[in-house]
């Protein structure tokens, strides 16, 4: 937010976030711990006792996080644009077809169709030289996992 | 004599053809991942280390090892040929190396930064073979209070000089200490944060955090910029890069400086490479007789630096090998490393495990002696692998990502828990939160609080304890220390941003 003498008088939004973020773990920390015994019958700390005394020193170090983006609020972090979060997302979201076909498709084939897109879609290569790519990625892939190490992977429906 | 023993049966370990073999697969990828802007040492060590699961305990630790100090040296070739550190420890190196290559000296340049890095090296190991064991003999008289004090240290060293503010810092730490809660709590078995499900009982694993935190988020942000930088062309034949007689005599005592320097720096959890590197700079232009040349091209520029953040490497496994306290980020993860084995890094690892020990010191001489034919003879050959392995990096690393992560315990889960991790690593990153305390904190934060527990269960619930002990008393006094001193030095650059802002 910037004043109309062009001075920023409000905290940047992610570090805004970031401590709402904060303060919503403190609160599950001492939600979830909440029938947990703090200290023993004998005197010694229970499951709860370290949980309850970093939630604490959380809570009181966010409020000097917003302390300190106050004091820096002149150069206060921004939210990023959508140009420069858009391939930064997209590679994100290639990188989720991962979980959803692993199982299904199996590595292999999963290995080949992200490898593929990443390079064909984000950095725009040409389809012969994205396949490629993908296919000696791929190929490097099983080598390594399959062949070296051993490790059996996800054939799924193939 | 029995250190020369030990060393001696570390060798029979190193020298095994499987262990070179990965030994040298260590290095050269250190190597690259070193020179290749868009990956630190962190990031590639997190990303292979599940993938090394399967090779035994002495073999991981020596490839891990390898691509650790590996880094050290390729950051070079990308600091001389392109004015790009390839990580930050070689920030520093640009600002002459890059000069020096303009001027059609980059063989010159990295051929004393290799000689550099290999003496660096070289001597750290040494001292690392010199104090480790008995650092470890001093350590094993600790009890739960000298512990969770060394711990408390730990966590202040590391986190204080992390990031540019202290703040930021402990609240990843906090983070960190949190996920090392998750499951059930081993003195109660009940269980905490597990949400009622079953998979979290045993606990947040460290590595599919590690490689999301740090492999993961790294590729994220790589595709922000999306810019490439070209190499300067140059004749980097060995001949070219192997340094004369007036070069070496030029460049000795900035060396020895900056193995001192290094050493020193990398004994102490939370220091590192990086402020090495800039500490040698620093002494080396306060020292020259010529400091105008500093800048626009100073051999003694490459030199100190180069040796410094190399002989970081080696001490800094003295904290992490003798005392179970990692130096910084890169050393948690073999840390992590040598727990996934079921190795209990600390005082008695030099006991419990000799050969890996020992056949990691050795293999750290055989490694060094390789990196400094690889990076005096091959550089022409890094730089073309570089060239082309640099537009596929975000997707390699993706790739070996999941697949390592996977090959750990055949669990999607853990994927997911990765691609989370590498999620918010990257907002991490955004609102300039470290990453490194996070690892830290759930490496340690369950030993630190058994050790807490234990002796308040033996001190009857009195925190008197920690003062009582005058080892522990000790570690708490130099952690306090610690966080006033960062204070101190946080307040003066902030003064002297704010003046050369007036200024400006």
């Amino acid at each position: 937010v910037i004043s109309t003498k062009g001075k920023a008088v409000f905290i940047g939004g992610p570090e805004f976030v970031t401590g709402i973020i904060l303060w919503a773990i403190v609160g599950t920390v001492i939600y979830t711990t909440a029938g947990m015994a703090v200290m023993e019958a004998d005197l010694t700390p229970g499951p709860r006792f370290l949980p309850l005394v970093v939630a604490v020193i959380l809570s009181l170090l966010t409020i000097l996080y917003w302390r300190e983006a106050w004091k820096n609020r002149e150069q206060g972090i921004q939210f990023p644009g959508i140009n420069q979060l858009a391939r930064p997302a997209a590679f994100f979201g290639i990188a989720l077809l991962i979980v959803l076909l692993w199982d299904f498709l199996g590595a292999m084939p999963v290995v080949l169709l992200v490898s593929f897109l990443e390079i064909k879609f984000l950095e725009k290569h040409s389809w012969q030289h994205s396949l490629l790519v993908a296919v000696i990625l791929c190929a490097f892939i099983y080598g390594i996992f399959e062949g070296v190490l051993g490790i059996s992977l996800p054939q799924g429906i193939f | 004599m029995e250190t020369i023993q030990l060393l001696l049966q570390g060798f029979s370990v190193a020298l095994e053809p499987a262990n070179l073999l990965v030994c040298a697969i260590g290095v050269i990828v250190g190597t690259l991942v070193g020179a290749l802007p868009g990956i630190g040492p962190t990031g590639a060590i997190a990303m292979l280390l599940a993938a090394t699961y399967k090779l035994g305990a002495e073999s991981a630790i020596i490839m891990l090892a390898g691509i650790y100090y590996g880094t050290q040296y390729g950051g070079t070739v990308t600091s001389v040929l392109m004015g790009v550190p390839g990580e930050s420890s070689s920030v520093v190196t640009t600002l002459d190396g890059y000069q020096l290559a303009k001027q059609g000296k980059a063989g010159k340049a990295l051929g004393i930064a290799a000689v550099g890095s290999f003496i660096g090296g070289t001597i750290s190991v040494i001292g690392l073979m010199l104090v480790g064991p008995n650092l470890a003999q001093l350590a094993l008289i600790f009890g739960p209070a000298e512990y969770f004090a060394l711990m408390m240290l730990a966590f202040s060293l590391v986190t204080a000089f992390t990031g540019k503010s202290m703040v930021r810092g402990f609240i990843a730490l906090c983070v960190g200490l949190l996920l090392s809660m998750v499951g059930q709590d081993v003195m109660t078995g009940v269980p905490r944060f597990t949400f009622d499900n079953v998979t979290l009982l045993d606990g947040i694993d460290f590595l599919p955090i590690g490689v999301g935190l740090f492999g993961l988020a790294e590729a994220i942000e790589s595709f922000e910029s999306g810019q490439r930088r070209s190499f300067v062309k140059a004749d980097l034949n060995w001949r070219k890069v192997m340094p004369c007689w007036q070069d070496i005599r030029e460049t000795f005592m900035p060396m020895l400086r900056g193995t001192f320097l290094g050493f020193l720096a990398g004994t102490l959890p939370g220091v590192g490479a990086t402020m090495a590197s800039f500490l040698s700079y620093g002494v080396e232009q306060r020292v020259s007789k010529t400091p105008e040349k500093f800048g626009k091209g100073a051999l003694a520029g490459v030199a100190g630096p180069e040796t410094a953040n190399n002989a970081v490497t080696g001490a800094a496994f003295i904290p992490m090998l003798s005392l179970g306290i990692p130096a910084g980020a890169s050393s948690a993860l073999l840390l992590g490393a040598l727990l996934m084995f079921g190795l209990q890094p600390g005082p008695t690892l030099f006991q419990d495990a000799p050969a890996v020990v020992w056949g990691l010191i050795a293999s750290m001489y055989i490694g060094n002696l390789m990196l400094v034919i690889i990076n005096m003879a091959f550089i022409p050959g890094i730089v073309k692998v570089m060239e082309k392995i640099q537009p596929y990096l975000a997707t390699v690393v993706l790739l070996l990502a999941v697949l390592g992560v996977y090959s750990f315990r055949s669990s999607t889960t853990d994927i997911v828990i990765m691609l989370l991790a590498g999620l918010v690593g990257y907002g991490m990153k955004k609102v300039q939160i470290p990453s490194a305390p996070v690892i830290l904190g759930l490496l340690l934060g369950g030993m630190a609080e058994i050790s807490l527990r234990q002796a308040l269960t033996i001190s009857k619930g009195s925190l008197l304890i920690f003062v009582e002990k005058p080892v522990a008393a000790g570690f708490l006094v130099v952690a306090i220390l610690s966080i006033a001193l960062a204070t101190l030095t946080l307040k003066g650059k902030g003064k002297a941003l704010r003046s050369e802002d007036v200024e400006g």
